[in-house]
């Protein structure tokens, strides 16, 4: 009765440790990639916004560059490049979407190698489990497979920092010290 | 003679816009593609301002900056963090460093190159 009460203890820990520790790594994925295609959907729409201002705005200054009085369109020049190099600038700041992402897709892949470890955990604990083996040596292979997801617990903490925390490609705080 | 700056992140990219925008400005930019690429090219010159990404292979950039306190010609160079993160814990940790400043990325390379010229000029 005590062993067959410990046994279920340790099967409950380790089913509910699975659970968990599966549940945790999917969701930070799913938020990590809600996250990702927020800001390549917002990338995508501000720098087709941006290029096609700057082809407009180059447009415009051709147009003006080949008035013949160049002296009335010279503010009007100024104006103009002034206004493309606005859109270039936000351009700049749609591109970085690109090393965000890449964050977020690392951070991604951390989760599913831990996600992977969970089941190799499961994979060589079920290796070790004869046919024929006794209460005991299932309690002390159970106990073993909990000590592992014990301490890929602590990895999780690890692996699910926010590094990233963006939501949109607004340009970010500046603070000096 | 146009101010150095070195520019230290491990994303070709976003190197690539910091420097098309500091060079715009008329700085002298050198890249590095991580803290470690970065401690090596400050050793062989001294730079007038160091701008650094934090999340780096090898080392990164706090690291990069507690090695480049202890340098004697590096004691008072400005050294600015350009980061995705963004919490205070983080910038409390960056100050204690030796930052003299936290910019969040994304940046928009007008206020960067404001900011820089605020710091160095």
């Amino acid at each position: 009765m005590q062993n067959n009460q410990t046994m279920g203890s340790q099967l409950q820990q380790l089913l509910t440790a699975i659970s968990k520790h599966g549940n945790q790594h999917v969701l930070e994925i799913q938020r990590d990639l809600v996250q990702t295609n927020n800001l390549l959907e917002e990338a995508i729409r501000k720098l087709g916004n941006s290029f096609l201002a700057i082809h407009q705005g180059l447009s415009s200054y051709q147009q003006l560059s080949n008035l013949p009085d160049l002296k009335s369109s010279g503010e009007q020049l100024a104006a103009l490049q002034t206004e493309i190099n606005q859109h270039i600038n936000a351009a700049i700041t749609g591109l970085q979407f690109q090393d965000m992402t890449s964050q977020l897709i690392t951070k991604m892949s951390k989760h599913i190698a831990e996600l992977h470890d969970v089941f190799a955990v499961m994979d060589r604990s079920d290796r070790q489990i004869p046919a024929t083996a006794d209460d005991a040596a299932i309690l002390a292979i159970l106990h073993v497979m909990n000590t592992e997801l014990q301490h890929q617990r602590l990895v999780f903490d690890d692996v699910s920092r926010k590094i990233v925390t963006q939501q949109h490609l607004e340009s970010g705080d500046i603070e000096l010290f | 003679m146009a101010k150095t700056i070195l520019a230290v992140d491990d994303s070709g990219s976003l190197r690539q816009m910091v420097s098309f925008s500091l060079k715009a400005a008329g700085y002298d930019v050198t890249e590095a593609v991580d803290g470690q690429d970065g401690l090596n090219k400050a050793k062989q010159h001294t730079y007038d301002l160091v701008l650094t990404d934090q999340n780096m292979p090898r080392m990164d950039g706090l690291t990069l900056i507690k090695m480049l306190r202890g340098m004697a010609n590096y004691q008072h160079v400005p050294i600015l963090m350009l980061t995705t993160e963004s919490s205070d814990e983080m910038k409390s940790q960056g100050r204690a460093a030796g930052a003299n400043g936290w910019l969040v990325k994304p940046f928009d390379p007008q206020r960067l190159t404001e900011v820089v010229k605020k710091v160095i000029g």
